[in-house]
């Protein structure tokens, strides 16, 4: 292989087709994309069904990890939302269970990175903001444009502050979903560089060696935290929906 | 369904005192470092959404107005603003926790 070859960061987010389907025109090709969702839900619906198998009383390391994981997204989602939130927990859970899961394969060479692609968090995030608009109005009628212009402002300032608080509330699913996507492509990028480093510098490698390592723990802390900020934005985006007064 | 295994509660309770322990000797600062990494990490792509937002109403306006560039002006400031809005917000109800 020749160097070139050896440092193209770019390449490991090739999407490439693993099997033609082709429905009315419309490409729905399997691609590794799809088969690394595919994973992700399996490992969690492994992690589950192993885990909570035994039942015991006193858990073991699967289910204190399936056990542990639901608690800490249940707590989330009443520390932010409160008791109204319980009938979205299924939903952030698994948001949460899924990109937690997608960011973590990723981390494993010659695997691919679901949630480097900007169009895939950006379905994420356009779902959610679809949603959470629906639930604030069906929750508050026509009283949810109340949002757009906070009690307490002196007339003069809304054809100021009406703009400002509309253009804001847009520019939440892009924050949301390029904050995910550009986490993890320049995370996995930076990697790939310098890994390729490695080899390039022959025996000197050693030095890169060293600071891929320390890259690699910063890479799994920022996969972890990633998917932690997506769902706890998505509680935060619910909350202002269910109370949009606050 | 399975019945959950019979342990007996003594074995229970020292377990309990035993989390309890561990949890007041574990550092609380370690326990949960997303929550003062995660305000650093989150914040500017917010500034930046926002400005992309304002840009593309203002292109969007102008475009169908003919007024070019006015409401790009106007509304890519409207989208600063609202940017720094939202850093401040994001701060707010992370603070919270």
């Amino acid at each position: 292989m020749s160097a070139e070859k050896l440092i193209d960061p770019i390449h490991q987010f090739e999407i490439t087709k693993l099997s033609n389907i082709e429905i009315a025109g419309l490409d729905i090709s399997f691609t590794n994309s799809s088969l690394f969702m595919f994973l992700a839900i399996s490992a969690t619906m492994l992690l589950f069904v192993l885990g909570l198998s035994k039942r015991s009383i006193i858990p073991g390391r699967m289910q204190m990890l399936s056990e542990l994981s639901y608690n800490f997204i249940a707590n989330m989602l009443r520390d932010q939302v409160g008791d109204q939130g319980r009938s979205f927990f299924p939903f952030i859970f698994s948001l949460f269970m899924f990109i937690f899961f997608c960011n973590f394969i990723g981390l494993i060479p010659y695997t691919f990175t679901v949630t480097s692609h900007l169009i895939v968090t950006f379905a994420f995030a356009g779902l959610i903001f679809i949603a959470v608009t629906i639930i604030g109005f069906v929750k508050n009628g026509f009283g949810y444009l109340r949002i757009f212009y906070p009690s307490g402002i002196p007339i003069f300032l809304a054809p100021l502050i009406v703009p400002i608080e509309i253009i804001s509330y847009l520019s939440k699913p892009i924050s949301l979903s390029v904050r995910l996507c550009a986490n993890m492509l320049a995370g996995h990028s930076i990697l790939k560089i310098f890994a390729g480093f490695i080899v390039m510098l022959g025996f000197l490698g050693f030095a890169p060696l060293v600071f891929l390592v320390v890259l690699y723990g910063l890479e799994t802390l920022i996969a972890a935290l990633q998917a932690y900020i997506f769902t706890i934005l998505t509680c935060i985006y619910l909350n202002d929906a269910l109370h949009p007064d606050h | 369904m399975r019945s959950p295994k019979m342990v007996d509660d003594k074995k229970i309770k020292s377990l309990n005192q035993r989390i309890q322990k561990a949890k007041e000797n574990s550092n609380p600062t370690l326990n949960n470092p997303p929550r003062s990494f995660g305000k650093v990490m989150k914040i500017v792509v917010e500034i930046v959404a926002a400005m992309a937002v304002g840009l593309v109403i203002g292109m969007l306006i102008d475009n169908y107005f003919e007024t070019r560039p006015i409401f790009i002006i106007i509304f890519f400031l409207l989208g600063s603003c609202a940017g720094i809005l939202n850093v401040f917000r994001v701060a707010k109800s992370l603070q919270k926790n």
